[in-house]
């Protein structure tokens, strides 16, 4: 916990999941706002939005969304960050809770909404932002490195919940490939029955069980190893790479992205990921647009 | 606002320590006048100690936050935090899918998720169909006529649960071996 790490690590993983949760939410506003227009007899909300009771108004939901951009804008830029910083976080969670409330709970934008509350209430705003204009970039510090730290277990801990949940509920079966086989049949044969697309794939290779076996006992591999990823950034490389390869191997499958994951922002805590902006920083028509 | 740092909410113990525990503490400084440096590094970790232990408290607090539906004996699921269930549902190769379809002069249609459920997502529109068969005639008569609002042309809507081998299905279009009919209303 007491990793040592420079601003620059922590801004980098500011842009990034500020970049994302953006891209995120711009790019599907259409779909929040088929939302607004669900029957309130759908509405079974996530803990942060149970004390409403009833599901918010068209119109202050759209409101809230706009606030969630706004917030994320200057999250993303670093500007005013120590109150821009939580409010997007709070922000992001509500729109989430919101996408989250109409009956099924999606599994995809947990570690995003988590990820954004660790960064937005840390001081990730200490370099590469509009609040550091002009001013002495700080040495590095724990400070900077806790935070990450922080999301980077918090990270293994998601994937270690989720291992559990398939030996607790589906046990041995999961073990010999039976579990998984039938829940790609039953996932993508749903997406037929309803006229979406579905993996081209998943035909394949139900015709051929004994390959689920491995494939079911590599998924709890990859899930419940995940705290080695927290024993060097050697362990970390390898245990992203496996994991990113599974979810690599859902989209195959099943039809069904992890974005964040799948954008590998999700494994950025553990590792030096200033790198990656000083790169692009070293472009000389980036230099000028970001120099004072 | 900025609560892990640590300096917003604790104050340092003592302003001076020794540089065997400055560096100690990790702290580096690159830059400045020797004595600027040590005073830097010194209140740096000065605030080290006192917050190395909130450091581990926020730590074990949000780990077990976010490890506690696993260790709960009956935990429900939730968002953010979760028990990550997806994919561990029992099914058998034979499966019920709940679903609507738009019966019209050129037949059977199948409708998308977008008419089905009100969105894109077809997890949803799935939920949706099936909470409506659960929850009995009043919700499937308010679904179908959602549905059937939705539909662009004449027909009957009808909420439906198909029994489908599901390999056989995907392997080669094998139809439904079973179709229940819960619902039926007529779009305008």
């Amino acid at each position: 916990m007491n990793q040592v790490a420079p601003a620059r690590r922590l801004a980098t993983f500011r842009l990034l999941t500020g970049g994302f949760a953006l891209v995120y939410l711009v790019g599907r506003i259409p779909y929040f706002l088929d939302l607004t227009r669900l029957h309130a007899s759908r509405w079974v909300p996530p803990l942060a939005l149970r004390p409403l009771g009833d599901p918010p108004a068209q119109g202050v939901a759209v409101v809230i969304l706009g606030l969630a951009i706004v917030t994320g804008i200057a999250y993303t830029a670093g500007w005013r960050f120590r109150w821009t910083g939580p409010a997007f976080a709070v922000g992001l969670l509500a729109v989430m809770s919101y996408r989250n409330a109409w009956g099924h709970l999606f599994h995809t934008d947990n570690l995003v909404v988590l990820h954004v509350f660790i960064v937005g209430l840390a001081p990730s705003a200490a370099a590469w932002s509009l609040d550091a204009r002009d001013k002495t970039e700080p040495s590095d510090d724990v400070r900077f490195g806790f935070p990450l730290r922080l999301a980077a277990v918090v990270t293994v801990l998601t994937y270690v919940v989720t291992g559990i949940a398939k030996v607790r509920y589906a046990g041995g079966d999961w073990l010999s490939g039976d579990t998984l086989l039938h829940q790609i049949a039953f996932d993508n044969a749903r997406k037929k029955v309803l006229g979406d697309d579905y993996s081209p794939l998943a035909a394949a290779f139900a015709g051929h069980p004994w390959l689920f076996r491995p494939m079911g006992a590599l998924t709890l591999v990859v899930e419940l190893g995940a705290p080695v990823a927290l024993l060097g950034r050697r362990w970390a490389a390898w245990w992203s790479g496996a994991a990113w390869a599974f979810h690599v191997g859902i989209v195959a499958l099943m039809w069904i992205a992890f974005p964040y994951p799948l954008s590998l922002i999700a494994f950025a805590p553990f590792f030096r990921i200033e790198r990656l902006g000083e790169r692009v920083l070293g472009w000389s028509g980036v230099r000028k647009l970001a120099t004072p | 606002m900025t609560l892990l740092t640590g300096r917003s909410w604790l104050r340092p113990r003592s302003p001076t320590l020794g540089h065997r525990q400055a560096a100690r503490s990790g702290s580096r400084c690159r830059e400045g006048p020797l004595t600027a440096a040590f005073a830097r590094r010194s209140a740096s970790y000065a605030a080290g100690v006192v917050t190395n232990r909130g450091r581990w408290v926020v730590t074990v607090v949000v780990g077990l936050v976010v490890i506690a539906p696993a260790l709960l004996a009956d935990p429900g699921d939730d968002f953010p935090i979760s028990t990550y269930p997806m994919f561990t549902a029992e099914r058998d190769r034979v499966v019920d899918i709940d679903t609507a379809v738009l019966v019209d002069a050129d037949g059977r249609r199948r409708l998308s998720p977008e008419i089905v459920g009100g969105t894109e997502e077809i997890v949803s529109a799935a939920v949706t169909v099936s909470r409506a068969i659960a929850d009995g005639d009043v919700s499937l008569a308010r679904l179908c006529a959602e549905i059937a609002g939705r539909v662009d042309g004449p027909g009957s809507v009808e909420i439906v649960t198909e029994r489908h081998d599901a390999v056989a299905l995907l392997q080669d279009g094998v139809p439904p071996v079973a179709v229940t009919v819960h619902e039926r209303c007529e779009a305008p």
